[in-house]
């Protein structure tokens, strides 16, 4: 398991050093986060990186993950789509569902702590017991909350506000609440096996594996196979490109326990897809961190054509990579991408057929992109700076907040 | 003995207030009704969070006026206010409004922005710590500055003058009263550091202290 020291190399010594100064003032601080997938998920792959390393920083930080029966999990799914601004029915059996297994859970999980953070809907019932557990409570929101569904959201909002804060990815993503609101991207982990470096030949012997020509361009997609990632679009702005330029494109995903409708979407996109030589589409288990590394390492380009999105990890790890990236102006996408500097914005189909273009013609536009890009989420959004604003949350919940505060 | 140079550093932690602006009217009043710790952000997160690209925007309200309401005289005179200029953040609001006002007899209409890129009013909460930089004399604060975070050279030139209200920044603050070398405050305090990328502006600075010792 990294220590913080091992990421003094990808984050900069000055970046480790402040962290430990800002965490001396909050040992033994006792937080507990809770979220309901152990595996797959952008959540999951924060939590298993940021918990120990709280923990040697001296927090006394604990992971719970709340268990759901396929009835959650389809109201949880639906949920996700319905907060995301897909008009979905909200049902009694929905209701019923989120509050038995939030009940449930409530006995089951350790919510004995100074600081409870709650990640996302799922788990967000548990609040309701918070007066018998004590200690401050924070929801973090990972999604894009922008546009949601009234029904579902006026069921979740006085859950929400009986946290003492809420934390959101992008300023666009809050809505009006009665508890003060911090923003916190998510960030990557540039040692874990999705981000750390590689051998160029494990690049190609992956490329290879997946009958993948190295030698031609490629442009991937990595993403679960979900309809606001809009895969569909992706093949159809690589079509159009691909009357110009002798290109490949990779579509590759895993699954989350906690994602139902991801078959069924995947089987879109191979019919989609067809026979056709150059498109790819790979179904990775959802530990395929590796190969998926392997796979952005040996693409051109990089693409995130998303409808909806949360913060967008694929794009970071793609920029991290120091490749240039097409995708879509929503959610935290923007806070990533500096139009022309890291990357590429695009609005529709047509927007990315005209950028996969730009970049395939001018290949040094995009390695300086590429570059620009590296450099961008070294500042700004490593793990390191996560576990920051982190810290400084905790601070924020347990002492108030005043401006400039001498620690 | 002069007293020493205490390097300090600050991490931010960024509060959505949940203000959001669609037109230059509602622009004006969020900046007017919110508090010096929201101006602050727009005017200067960009110095931490780009630090390897030319300062710019130079203020986000100038951005979006420019970018989203493509009000582009309006952005060009915003971002046009030398920031440097002011001695604290009240008078750097005043600026702002006033050039806002200034240009209201030209709109004809209100410009809306499109849903989804309203502008969103942010606040910085600042956690200041030390480091362990420490500097007695003019050499050991060159060997110093040579080796602090950006984040610190962001904190004593950027955060200390306007947000602290202090007169200077700290470093010509320290050099004037602690080592009595008026020459070279002036010449830190004539830079225009908002200019600079953070890493151009340390090596500016160090050039002159060494150029001094």
């Amino acid at each position: 398991m990294a220590t913080l020291a091992d990421y003094e190399a990808a984050a900069g010594k000055d970046a480790v050093h402040e962290i430990a100064a800002i965490a001396a003032r909050l040992k033994g601080l006792r937080v507990v986060n809770v979220n309901s997938t152990a595996v797959g998920g952008g959540v999951a792959e924060i939590l298993i990186r940021m918990v120990p390393l709280l923990q040697e920083l001296g927090v006394d930080a604990r992971w719970e993950v709340i268990k759901g029966d396929a009835a959650f999990y389809e109201t949880t799914k639906a949920m996700h789509n319905a907060l995301h601004g897909v008009e979905v029915p909200f049902t009694d059996r929905m209701r019923e569902a989120f509050l038995d297994t939030t009940g449930r859970n409530a006995a089951l999980v350790n919510l004995d702590a100074d600081v409870v953070v709650i990640h996302d809907p799922q788990p967000a019932g548990l609040v309701n017991g918070r007066a018998a557990k004590g200690g401050r409570w924070i929801w973090r929101c990972h999604i894009d909350l922008s546009r949601p569904s009234a029904p579902f959201w006026d069921f979740l909002r006085p859950f929400v506000e009986r946290h003492d804060a809420a934390v959101f990815s992008a300023p666009q993503f809050t809505q009006a609440l009665s508890v003060p609101q911090y923003m916190i991207p998510p960030s990557i982990d540039p040692l874990s096996e999705k981000n750390r470096e590689l051998p160029d030949e494990e690049v190609r012997a992956t490329l290879e594996r997946f009958h993948i020509d190295p030698e031609r361009p490629i442009v991937t997609q990595i993403s679960r196979f979900d309809r606001l990632k809009d895969p569909l679009g992706v093949i159809e702005a690589f079509l159009r490109v691909r009357k110009r330029f002798h290109c490949q494109l990779v579509l590759a995903g895993g699954s989350a326990t906690d994602d139902p409708e991801g078959s069924q979407v995947l089987e879109e996109v191979k019919a989609r897809a067809g026979a056709d030589p150059d498109i790819h589409v790979l179904a990775l288990p959802s530990d395929a961190n590796r190969e998926i590394n392997a796979l952005q390492r040996g693409s051109t380009i990089l693409v995130q054509k998303s409808l909806r999105e949360g913060f967008g990890l694929t794009v970071t790890e793609a920029m991290w990579k120091g490749k240039p990236v097409v995708a879509g102006a929503v959610g935290g996408i923007p806070l990533q991408v500096r139009h022309r500097m890291t990357g590429l914005l695009v609005h529709s189909v047509d927007g990315a057929a005209r950028a996969l273009s730009q970049l395939l013609a001018n290949p040094t536009v995009g390695q300086k992109m590429g570059a620009q890009g590296r450099e961008h989420v070294r500042n700004n959004f490593l793990l390191t700076r996560h576990v920051k604003d982190y810290l400084l949350l905790f601070h924020a919940v347990m002492h108030g907040t005043s401006g400039v505060v001498q620690l | 003995m002069a007293d020493p140079f205490q390097f300090c550093s600050s991490a931010k932690l960024v509060e959505l207030t949940g203000r959001r602006a669609r037109t230059v009217p509602e622009l004006a009043e969020g900046i007017r009704a919110l508090d010096d710790a929201v101006l602050f952000h727009h005017t200067h997160h960009f110095l931490l969070q780009h630090q390897y690209w030319l300062p710019e925007p130079t203020s986000d309200f100038a951005w979006w006026v420019a970018e989203i309401l493509q009000e582009r005289a309006l952005g060009e005179d915003l971002a046009s206010i030398n920031t440097v200029e002011f001695r604290s953040i009240h008078e750097l609001k005043e600026r702002i409004l006033a050039v806002i006002a200034a240009h209201a007899g030209d709109r004809t209409r209100t410009v809306e922005a499109p849903s989804g890129l309203e502008f969103h009013f942010l606040r910085t909460h600042s956690y200041v710590f030390p480091t362990d930089h420490r500097a007695s004399t003019l050499a050991e604060f060159a060997g110093h500055l040579e080796k602090v975070s950006l984040q610190s050279i962001y904190h004593h030139v950027f955060e200390a003058r306007l947000r602290l209200s202090r007169a200077t920044n700290d470093f010509a603050w320290w050099f004037r009263d602690s080592l009595g070398e008026k020459e070279l405050a002036v010449s830190v305090e004539h830079l225009d550091p908002y200019v600079f990328t953070l890493e151009d502006l340390r090596a500016r600075i160090l050039q002159l202290v060494k150029r001094r010792l």
